[in-house]
């Protein structure tokens, strides 16, 4: 019998043991464990990050889409990144968002304005992470567009209603996302590039 | 006998191993993916009423509320989808600050112009915010926090008399106005620049 106590006394006072860091688990619960993201690249000249005044970026939207009615720059200075950067910090979010909301896959709909709360994260995540390394006054140029499907796209037929993109601008122009269906197209060749009706940085 | 000795030992060796396995941190596989821990609010607990349903209010109240405190506002901006705003617990929204400070400590990031400024940290506890309704299964709504724009011409939170962006929360304890950048917040009747709020963002 004394070999059969023995163990069984060690093993209860582990359990004991056990629950302490369990405790301390507990209390960490409301925490998120993610992969670090790739470092930002942006893209400078002469040592100097590339950096545009907002309201130039404001007029040349302007001119470049009459159809635009509703522009918000909100900063003064713009900077620009590397696509292959747009596209990590792109999957850092949803892969942050999926984190957070597993359901989110099972759903037959994305949350209302899901595609504005992923363009702030998006862009705000982006600004902290260059913040953070580089010592440049300025935003990363990524935010969300609105164009009216007159044209298809893809998965994306043409029916005429207004629908929202995530849009970055990169050392290679402009980029558009399209969050349901995970398209992704340069700005030139975007089906509904007249079709623009809002870009907000 | 000996066959119960090597028993017993070998239960004690697999116990050791799962509390060694149970008790280690988690770390990162290699270098190169260095894991990150984000300091997080906890689960979104909305405000009840009476019968036990949530409280929603709408963005044409949150308006009114500002429109009698400040003489210069011009704007609430809210996508129109959304027809109604879930009102967070007063305690939920103070569990949200706390984590937001932690998060910025952890992060340890400096405020910058342009790169990292008071829209910045609104924007980004805006985000988290809805992500964390979002999780508690609320996927036609937002919370009613959102951030707004100052002319303020005090200085309040440490923060010097500028045009500002910061946030405001509505929780069943009424209307408050919250500095992201330390957790700060006040009523809004107290606030010493409410006259001066010029526009409001409910997203």
């Amino acid at each position: 019998m004394k070999h059969i106590q023995s163990p069984i006394i060690i093993m209860l006072c582990m359990m004991l043991l056990t629950l302490c860091p369990g405790h301390v688990r507990a209390q960490k619960n409301n925490s998120l464990v993610i992969k670090s993201g790739p470092p930002p690249e942006i893209i400078a000249i002469d040592g100097k990050a590339k950096l545009l005044y907002g309201e130039f970026i404001r007029r040349q939207l302007q001119k470049k889409h009459p159809t635009l009615k509703k522009i918000v720059v909100g900063d003064k200075r713009y900077m620009f990144i590397t696509e292959k950067w747009f596209m990590d910090v792109l999957h850092w979010t949803e892969n942050f968002i999926k984190q957070q909301v597993p359901e989110l896959d099972s759903l037959q709909t994305l949350p209302t304005a899901y595609e504005e709360t992923f363009a702030m994260l998006m862009s705000n995540i982006a600004n902290l992470s260059v913040a953070k390394r580089y010592n440049v006054k300025g935003s990363v140029l990524i935010g969300l567009l609105v164009a009216q499907n007159n044209e298809p796209w893809g998965e994306i037929k043409a029916d005429g209603t207004f629908r929202r993109y995530i849009i970055g601008l990169t050392e290679n122009g402009s980029i558009i996302y399209d969050i349901p269906t995970g398209q992704i197209i340069a700005g030139k060749e975007f089906s509904n590039r007249n079709y623009i009706s809002g870009i907000m940085f | 006998m000996k066959l119960i000795k090597i028993c017993n030992w070998l239960l004690s060796v697999c116990f050791l191993f799962l509390l060694i396995l149970l008790t280690v941190p988690k770390m990162g596989v290699s270098g190169e993916e260095q894991l990150l821990e984000l300091p997080m609010p906890s689960e979104f607990m909305p405000a009840v009423q009476t019968d036990g349903s949530p409280q929603y209010i709408t963005a044409e109240e949150i308006k009114n509320i500002i429109q009698q405190h400040s003489r210069e506002f011009k704007e609430l901006h809210w996508n129109k989808e959304i027809k109604r705003f879930i009102v967070p617990r007063h305690d939920w929204l103070e569990h949200l600050l706390e984590a937001y400070a932690a998060l910025l400590k952890k992060t340890n990031v400096q405020a910058k112009a342009d790169t990292w400024d008071c829209e910045n940290y609104s924007e980004l506890l805006n985000a988290l915010t809805t992500v964390r309704i979002w999780k508690a299964g609320y996927y036609d709504t937002r919370a009613t926090i959102g951030w707004m724009r100052v002319d303020a011409k005090e200085e309040w939170a440490g923060l010097p008399p500028m045009m500002h962006a910061l946030m405001f929360g509505v929780t069943e304890d009424g209307f408050f106005v919250i500095e992201p950048q330390n957790g700060e917040y006040v009523r809004l009747k107290e606030y010493p620049n409410r006259q001066f709020i010029q526009e409001a963002y409910l997203f």
